[in-house]
Formats: C-alpha cells, structure tokens, sequence
C-alpha cells in the first residue's frame, strides 16, 4: 500500500514536470536555432577570452546567422498565428452566415465572402500569410453587414439587401457580457460586427474606457455589466446601447 | 773711438770659439723590440668594441683603454718599452669594457626581449599566432643558453631576434583580436535584437490567446 502510495507520489511528480516542460517550450525563446546561437555565443565568448581569435570570430559569425534564421522562424510563426487567427474568426463569421441562411438573403455578399474564405484557407495552407491574413480579413468586413435572421425579421422595415456598414447608426455603448464559451475582452468586443469588426481596434476602445476598468494598466480585466463607450472609429454616427438579440 | 770698439769686438770672438768648440749632441737609439704583439692584441680588442657598440656601455673603462692606446700610438717604435707598457694597460681595459659592455647590452636586450614578450603575452598570441610566437620562444631560450655559456654577441642577436618575433606576433594577434572582437559584438547586438523582438511575439501572442494582443 505504502509502496503504491510512492509510485503515485513519483509519477505525479513526473507528470508535473512533463506539464511544465511542455508549458516552457511554448515560448518562442526555446526556438532550437535561437537556444543553438546563445550557445554559439558562449562558445565564441570562450573562445575570445582564450586567444583562439579566429574560431570567436567564425564561432561568433555562426551565433548571428542562427539568431537571424531564428527571428525569421519567430517571424514566420507569428504570421502563421495571426493568419489562423484571423481565419478562425472568418470561419465563424462564414457559420453565422450559414446559421442565418445568408446564401438566400445576402447572396452576393456570401458568394463573395466563401470565396474569399477559400482563398484564405488555400493561402494559408500554401503558408502566404499575409494573403491569408488579408483574404480573413475581407471575409469579415463582407460580412459585417450580415445580421441574424431573427433581427432582421423583427426589424419594422424589411432589408433584404444588407446596407453599407457606414450607412448605419452603430451604437455607442456596450454592456459587457459574461460569455463562458466566448468571454468578452477588448479584442473580441472590438471584433463584433457593430462595433468595428476588427480586434485589431481593441485598442480605440481600450483608451476609451480605462478609466472605468479596475486597473487601467490591465487591459485584460474587463468585468460583465460594465457600460463600455464606443468611440467612433472612422467618423461613423454611432448612438444607443446595443441590445443583443435574443 | 776706436779704442771703444776694442773690448766688444774681443768679446764676440770669443763667444764664436767657445761656441765652435762645443760637441753635438748624442742621438738616442731605441734598443727596445716593438710591441708588435701587444699592439695587435689590442687593436684586435679596440676593433671587437667597437664592432659590437659596446663602447656605450661602458665608456669610462673604454675612455681610458682609448687614452692608453693612443699614448702607445704615439711612442711606438721611438719609445717600445713605454709603448708596451701603455699597451699593456690598454688591453686589460678594453676586455673590460667588453666583459662590462656585453653584460649591460645583454640585459637590455633581455629587457626589451622581455617586454615585447609580454606585449604578445597580453594579445594571447601564444594561441593567435602560434607559428610567430613559437619562432619568438626559440630564439629567446637559444638567447638565455648563448649567455649562459659566455657567447654574448650571439645572445645579443637572439635576443633581439625573439623582440622581433614577439612584436611580430603580438600584432597578428592584435589584428586577430580586432576582427574577432567585431564579431562577436555584431552577434551579440544580433541575439539580443532578436531575443527582444521574441519576447515581444510572445508577449503579442499570449495576449492575443488569453485576452487583448
């Protein structure tokens, strides 16, 4: 019993450390040709201070060209993120519009819009980011101006053809919600298609609103009821508190 | 008046017989050999000096060696025994001022040998520049064995050698040195632009996971 105890106590022991292990090589600082260049450079510090002038300097030489191919993987990497990124929150804005049959009440705009979602998704898998990222991006501003099916039916006047963004009287308060599959944040706020349908604006909203969050400094602590402002972002009229549709 | 002249004229003829009268006198004749051997010695010795610059180093016992020698110079072959005697003085002075002359030049081509040797010492050019460094050692023990075993001109040279050979390598060295000191100042500048910007993804990246990018 004693003994079975102490397997226990060491595998999770084990366990712990196989967790933390894997936790610290999410940094990009573990990046192999990055850790390969800091012990290049020890080496061609050691070198130096031992005279082998010539083998610091080709030592040395190999350090920065692996720090370079390391920030150009680091580069990479963050371009591959911010594409996935981006084409997750398309792919979600591409469910919402199938959830609320956009092909019959937006066709045009949904013809568009899969077609820059393919494009995304090849580009992405081709690894051009950047093309990725902008193909993503299109998708949401194409379909900023899809609104649920419900809304729209209860809407006084019918618009089967969804107007310009910029046409609409956008609100100017949010009430922040508590979310549990999908907290709210500046970034997501800012991503939803009556605010400015781009997480990349967090911030217009983050130095509209600091004053009124519990550390200013922290941007990441928004709490559920908080009255948010709405700045306008590109001289939009923008007026009421958004209701969400229930 | 012509009785005047008398006594005077007597006088000067008699000064004229006594003066005629009187002997030549003796022409002294050496007997004495040259010192032919003594003052080949030390002309050999004066020229050896001098060969070696070694009259700088020990001027006081060169000066009087010069002076006897000189003396000697003058009386030789109207004066031997004198001649000799002044030779006999000059030799002794002139291995004097080799024996000092060598002993004073040989220490301060150590001396210089030494510092050149710690100029290279200080560059590490025993690892940068091996082969000049090593060329250095060798001329500098053969230096050390040469005055160890009295061949003083030959320490001389070596000495001199192993300075030449330790200037040499030092400023390889220093050159080496340099380039290599460039290079690691431009990978050091390198790994931390990058560990920045990494951290700065990172920080992007959690954020942008976890709540705001």
């Amino acid at each position: 019993m004693r003994h079975a105890y102490k397997s226990w106590l060491i595998l999770g022991v084990f366990l712990l450390l196989g967790a933390v292990a894997s936790f610290g090589q999410n940094s990009l600082t573990d990046n192999p040709n990055y850790r390969k260049a800091l012990d290049l450079q020890r080496m061609a510090k050691q070198y130096y201070d031992s005279g082998d002038y010539q083998k610091s300097m080709e030592t040395s030489q190999q350090a920065e060209e692996l720090s370079k191919v390391a920030l150009a993987e680091s580069e990479k990497q963050r371009m591959r993120w911010m594409a996935n990124s981006y084409k997750n929150r398309a792919s979600e804005r591409i469910a919402f519009g199938e959830k609320n049959r956009a092909v019959t009440r937006y066709p045009d705009v949904w013809t568009q819009a899969k077609a820059s979602y393919e494009i995304a998704q090849k580009t992405f898998l081709a690894e051009e980011y950047q093309a990725s990222v902008d193909a993503s991006r299109k998708v949401m501003e194409l379909m900023a101006g899809v609104e649920p099916e419900q809304k729209a039916a209860a809407a006084p006047a019918p618009a089967p053809a969804p107007k310009p963004v910029a046409s609409k009287v956008l609100p100017s308060i949010y009430e922040v919600r508590l979310i549990e599959s999908r907290r709210d944040c500046f970034w997501r706020i800012a991503e939803y298609p009556f605010v400015y349908g781009d997480p990349w604006k967090w911030r217009l909203l983050y130095e509209a609103n600091k004053d009124m969050i519990p550390d200013p400094n922290d941007p990441d602590l928004i709490l559920p009821g908080m009255l948010m402002k709405i700045p306008s972002a590109s001289g939009e009229v923008r007026e009421g508190t958004w209701v969400p549709v229930p | 008046m012509r009785l005047n002249k008398i006594p005077v004229f007597c006088a000067m003829a008699a000064l004229l017989a006594i003066s005629c009268a009187t002997a030549p006198p003796p022409v002294v004749v050496d007997t004495a050999p040259k010192p032919e051997t003594e003052m080949a010695k030390a002309t050999e010795r004066r020229a050896y000096v001098k060969d070696n610059g070694l009259e700088a180093y020990a001027p006081d016992s060169f000066k009087k060696a010069e002076d006897n020698y000189t003396a000697a110079g003058k009386v030789y072959g109207t004066d031997n025994a004198k001649a000799k005697e002044l030779l006999d003085l000059a030799l002794p002075l002139y291995e004097q001022t080799v024996t000092d002359g060598f002993t004073k030049k040989v220490a301060e081509k150590k001396a210089v040998a030494d510092s050149s040797k710690s100029k290279a010492d200080e560059q590490k050019a025993k690892v940068a520049a091996k082969d000049s460094y090593a060329a250095a050692e060798a001329a500098y023990a053969k230096a050390v064995a040469d005055a160890a075993a009295g061949q003083y001109a030959s320490s001389v040279a070596s000495y001199q050698e192993a300075a030449k050979k330790y200037e040499e390598a030092a400023s390889i060295a220093a050159a080496a040195r340099t380039q290599a000191q460039t290079a690691l100042d431009s990978a050091n500048a390198s790994i931390q632009s990058t560990a920045d910007r990494l951290k700065a993804i990172d920080t992007e990246m959690a954020a942008g996971q976890g709540g705001t990018p």
